[in-house]
């Protein structure tokens, strides 16, 4: 394969992000255990670590907003047990994103699991918030909390989650966004 | 910003707080209430105050007091209170099918409202003439078992069905006489105090005492439901759904109210564009309609007469409905059985069979179950459960528009039915009583080893059906059948705040609007009917049938699907293996819920983004 070849595929793969920043993108993203927690309403708050992948129709949304689906939630709580989503179900997180950052799950089906117990339920009206990247082609952070009322021990749960790119997803974006710079800056130069 | 969900089998949120391990939770309570509404105006209707009004007869004075207003809609309501106080942002409401009541949607909808956790109700229909249900005796009735009183629950069993000496039609080998409290003496019909003030037995309805039902056609229907879909949709806001839908016949009426043209002038206002999606449950959506119409007169055919074609016409066939002594509005049996006396029947034995499950069955004592067409099905001694089991039962019911799978009885003989291809129970040996085997119980009879045609005596709560056929071949049965239903919740919804069978199906005004399928242009005069609006209807359908009920394959749909403009990729049809036809209403942990759950999550996300 000549050089002018593998530079052009280089090319390509560097610009794809940008030049299809309209279509779906799948992101992942980090807890930041720092920032999420799950604190019962008696009793110790715990930490939460673990990724949340999203499938999100376009960016940066347009209109009246874009989908904004979780498809992976893989949590653990510091005292063991376990969030995901719902695997009874074949779209257990699908939402919308405005183009203000308003962020809606009208329904988001979990699965909690600890040992051998596994509980299913549905949290109604989970909201949220989207930090975008420049020019809102991509996500740099999502909070959003959930408050369950258990009726339990527990009391109210209040789960708490500030999730960012993972590094690996950063690193990418990272190459886009120099990749686009650069770009940009040959075209200031032809000019 | 925050969303709070009241997860009532949330153990698991004290889990994950403490990391304690926590044993099953029970899930959370789903709520009902049955809600009378004001409905449509229909003049003629005693109460309307119009001057076509007709009056109430005594019968129906007796059930509903003087001056009854039957211009109501009712509806039975499945909720679960979101704590923010935050309304649902999906109601579906749903119409049963051929003498069906709003508790056949119980069991779905609490599975439907649970999985949501009250971000989604169901609203279960009524139909008008469920307010002509004498429920006095059941009511009556479930107090007294409640209390533990035998004589007073035998007394509501003599309110419906008094003792009889030597049968009404001793066949085939009854003893003929009903002696319901087992007393030796013939007690005098049980009567209860009425809305006139005055004490009466059971007010069972013939078509001339209703003859104001002539005038609940379609439309009058339609308008009642109409009020539902604008009240849901004023509850759920413009970017939440509203979903329409039914069960069997249901499906025929729901999928005519998408089609139907509230606008009473040249303009067009469209059912289907006040919803958001259209779900038949095991029913394949109204169907082409008939060039000739059948009315029945005491329940025998009369000659057909051809479909009107005007409005002069149409209004002759309803005046022939209306006059005393015309043709029948109501249904006046069900092979050969007085369908009101069904109906009582149905809520008693539900009601014995609730509180006395596996001691002998009361409800088998009455005249009812002793002669006639029952008498062949129930006409061995047994327990309490068995006579909802044996009429429902996909293994022994003889009609196939009534069954699900609950289960079997293996504790005596069977013999196949050939006429029907299901079994007759024969005696418990020894003098025993005939009990259920339940839907969950791992001793079910299966073929192979045991023989379809019950020539061993016991023949199959499971057996294989065969391959599933193409989508493109005609429908039939097929695959490996299920039992996925529970007696026991049947039984439950056989009574309380409304019930399960319908004990007035309308008939005669019925049949003339039904001749027209889904399209009533034939008629020209929309202020009689106006089903004109079916080549429109371009909203998501959902279809679900079970491979062992009447709707087993895609072909059971393909009429109606193809007569609308949903476009093919809003088409979604799910069969259900082995589900017979009460099935994907009755089912414990349903297959159909998380089908529904995903499309009604689809729907909602495309109605927040202004895509539905």
């Amino acid at each position: 394969m000549s050089l002018l070849v593998r530079s052009l595929l280089l090319a390509a793969a560097l610009l794809a992000p940008a030049a299809d920043a309209r279509a779906v993108s799948i992101v992942t993203l980090a807890l930041d255990p720092a920032a999420s927690t799950l604190v019962p309403e008696s009793g110790p708050a715990q930490t939460l670590a673990g990724t949340l992948t999203l499938r999100v129709g376009a960016l940066p949304p347009g209109g009246t907003g874009t989908s904004f689906d979780v498809i992976g939630l893989a949590l653990t709580a510091s005292g063991g047990g376990t969030i995901g989503l719902d695997p009874a179900l074949a779209n257990p997180g699908l939402g919308v994103l405005r183009p203000t950052g308003e962020v809606l799950i009208p329904t988001l089906f979990l699965r909690l699991e600890q040992g051998g117990d596994v509980l299913d339920l549905a949290i109604p009206d989970v909201t949220g918030t989207v930090t975008f990247g420049p020019g809102g082609a991509s996500l740099a952070r999502l909070d959003a909390q959930l408050e369950l009322a258990t009726g339990g021990q527990a009391g109210l749960l209040t789960v708490t989650i500030a999730a960012l790119p993972e590094p690996a997803s950063a690193a990418l974006l990272a190459v886009g966004l120099a990749a686009l710079a650069a770009r940009g800056a040959r075209k200031e130069v032809r000019r | 910003m925050s969303a709070r969900a009241s997860v009532a089998l949330l153990a698991a949120a004290g889990l994950l707080a403490t990391g304690v391990t926590v044993a099953q939770c029970p899930p959370p309570p789903v709520q009902r209430e049955y809600r009378v509404l004001p409905g449509h105006l229909e003049p003629h209707t005693p109460g309307s105050g119009a001057p076509e009004e007709l009056p109430a007869s005594l019968p129906v004075q007796r059930l509903l007091g003087p001056s009854p207003d039957l211009n109501r809609v009712t509806v039975l309501r499945h909720f679960l209170p979101k704590p923010s106080g935050a309304p649902p942002r999906v109601i579906l409401i749903v119409v049963p099918g051929f003498l069906g009541g709003a508790t056949n949607f119980t069991p779905l909808a609490e599975q439907l409202v649970r999985r949501f956790n009250g971000n989604l109700e169901v609203w279960a229909v009524d139909r008008r003439t469920n307010q002509l249900e004498d429920r006095r005796g059941a009511l009556y009735g479930r107090a007294r078992f409640e209390e533990g009183d035998i004589a007073g629950a035998l007394d509501a069993l003599q309110f419906y069905f008094p003792d009889v000496h030597a049968g009404p039609n001793p066949f085939p080998n009854n003893p003929g006489d009903a002696d319901v409290d087992e007393d030796g003496v013939l007690d005098p019909p049980f009567a209860l105090p009425d809305a006139l003030g005055g004490t009466s037995a059971f007010q069972q309805l013939g078509s001339d005492d209703v003859r104001f039902v002539a005038h609940w056609g379609l439309d009058t229907w339609f308008r009642d439901w109409r009020i539902l879909v604008d009240e849901a949709r004023a509850i759920v806001g413009p970017s939440g759904l509203v979903v329409f839908g039914g069960h069997s016949a249901g499906t025929g009426f729901s999928g005519q109210f998408a089609a139907y043209d509230f606008d009473p002038g040249p303009g067009v206002d469209a059912g289907h564009e006040h919803i958001d999606g259209l779900l038949l449950l095991e029913g394949g959506g109204p169907g082409p309609g008939n060039a000739t119409v059948t009315f029945q007169v005491n329940g025998v055919a009369q000659n057909p007469v051809p479909r009107p074609t005007s409005a002069a016409e149409y209004d002759a066939l309803v005046a022939q409905l209306a006059a005393p002594g015309g043709p029948d509005v109501v249904l006046s049996s069900f092979f050969t059985i007085p369908l009101a006396q069904l109906g009582a029947g149905a809520e008693l034995a539900g009601l014995d069979g609730h509180y006395r499950y596996g001691q002998p069955s009361f409800a088998s004592r009455v005249s009812l179950l002793q002669s006639g067409a029952l008498s062949l099905l129930l006409g061995v001694p047994m327990t309490a459960e068995m006579p909802v089991a044996l009429f429902i039962d996909d293994d022994f019911s003889p009609v196939s528009q009534l069954s699900g799978s609950f289960g079997f009885s293996d504790d005596g003989p069977n013999a196949l039915f050939p006429l029907f291809g299901t079994y007759l129970a024969g005696p418990a040996p020894a003098g025993g009583l005939r009990s259920w085997k339940a839907f969950d119980d791992p001793t079910l009879p299966t073929c192979p080893p045991n023989a379809p045609d019950a020539s061993d005596g016991v023949g199959c709560a499971i057996l294989d059906r065969g391959p599933r056929p193409a989508p493109t071949d005609p429908p039939a049965r097929w695959g490996t059948t299920a039992e996925p239903s529970d007696l026991r919740a049947l039984l439950r919804n056989q009574f309380g705040e409304t019930n399960f069978l319908e004990w007035y199906y309308q008939a005669g005004r019925l049949a003339l609007d039904q001749s027209y399928g889904r399209d009533s242009s034939a008629l020209g005069d929309e202020s009689r009917l106006a089903i004109t609006q079916n080549a429109t209807m371009d909203k998501p359908v959902l279809a679900i049938g079970g491979s062992n009920g009447l709707a087993p394959t895609e072909a059971s749909f393909a009429s109606y699907l193809s007569s609308i403009a949903t476009p093919p990729e809003d088409r979604e049809i799910f069969i259900a293996e082995g589900y017979a036809h009460l099935d994907p209403l009755t089912a414990e942990d349903n297959v159909a819920v998380p089908v529904i759950v995903d499309w009604v999550n689809r729907l909602l996300q495309r109605k927040l983004l202004g895509a539905l």
